[in-house]
């Protein structure tokens, strides 16, 4: 499963149960976040007992779009016992600002922040 | 960058040789009936004035260290582009102007655009509610609503996102502008530190 537009990537891999986000995200809304949301809820839908967000490769992310990672991570709540792990980076500041606000809709949230 | 019907006007100056002052605008026209392509331009817009906010803080002395220099114009970036991404859905006149400021310990961006009178009666309750609450406690709320809605035009978000991650002071003027519009300025103030070795 992949989204691609002008400058960014957002795709699933099932060997690691991983999906990546690269580039920039500024879309405009939620209707424009749709695909990216529905390859999310594909992946919630697949019954995983853990599901990791790559972040590390999205060098911006809009208010739209951190609506939608929020949302999954309520999703994710909603489905019972998932762990859900966001992989970001710390040279990239508001990864280190915002991220840390998924805790509040899931108490199995797990942020890696790495170099 | 731009297709035909979107224009920049960029204005510099500085207060001398020694520029202790130096301001940046930008003037965007972009058509009220949504086409590809224009909403795009925040995004571009955003990115030219941070980068201009960079050369700006760079030229600083004593400089920033260069991680808070990254994690400033990173700010600068996300401030701007959120407060241009609204000024662009709520419009109500083509133009939309960003000015640009560095003074001594900020940098202030305020971004100004035209919106209908009609909308002023609910632009002020929710103006009245963020500026009562906590932003962080208000970004909570404000995401579970949206599970409950569904669809949703706009997150409301970026208001939050700018007061509470960012800890960016914001403020609002209204002026009329008459046939049943005002102009709307956002202010905000982008903390900058005293310069560190």
């Amino acid at each position: 499963m992949e989204i691609k537009g002008g400058n960014y990537r957002v795709w699933y891999d099932p060997n690691e149960t991983v999906v990546h986000f690269e580039g920039i995200l500024r879309l405009g809304g939620t209707q424009e976040y749709g695909p990216i949301e529905e390859l999310l809820e594909k992946v919630l839908a697949a019954g995983l007992r853990k599901i990791t967000l790559d972040l590390r490769a999205l060098k911006f992310l809009n208010s739209s779009g951190m609506n939608m990672i929020y949302k999954f991570a309520i999703s994710t709540r909603k489905h019972g016992d998932i762990q859900l792990t966001v992989i970001a980076s710390k040279s990239i500041p508001w990864q280190d600002k915002s991220l840390p606000n998924l805790k509040k809709y899931n108490s199995n949230f797990e942020l890696v922040l790495v170099d | 960058m731009c297709n035909m019907q979107t224009r920049y006007a960029v204005h510099m100056e500085t207060n001398g040789p020694v520029a202790r002052t130096l301001r940046l605008s930008l003037s965007l026209s972009l058509p009220l009936a949504h086409a590809e392509g224009t909403f795009h331009l925040c995004g571009q817009t955003a990115d030219y004035a941070a980068e201009f906010a960079r050369v700006l803080l760079t030229e600083r002395s004593p400089p920033l260290s260069i991680e808070r220099l990254k994690e400033r114009v990173d700010t600068v970036c996300f401030v701007i582009n959120e407060l241009l991404e609204n000024a662009y859905k709520f419009r109500a006149a083509e133009q939309i102007r960003l000015d640009l400021e560095l003074t001594e310990n900020s940098l202030l961006c305020v971004v100004r655009n035209h919106i209908a009178d009609a909308q002023i009666a609910a632009l002020e309750s929710r103006l009245s509610a963020l500026l009562r609450g906590n932003p962080q406690e208000l970004l909570r709320q404000t995401v579970e609503e949206h599970v409950l809605v569904g669809d949703t035009t706009c997150s409301g978000l970026g208001l939050l996102s700018i007061l509470g991650d960012h800890g960016v002071p914001l403020s609002w003027m209204l002026e009329p502008a008459g046939g049943g519009r005002s102009i709307l300025a956002v202010r905000a103030d982008i903390p900058i530190p005293v310069a560190e070795v």
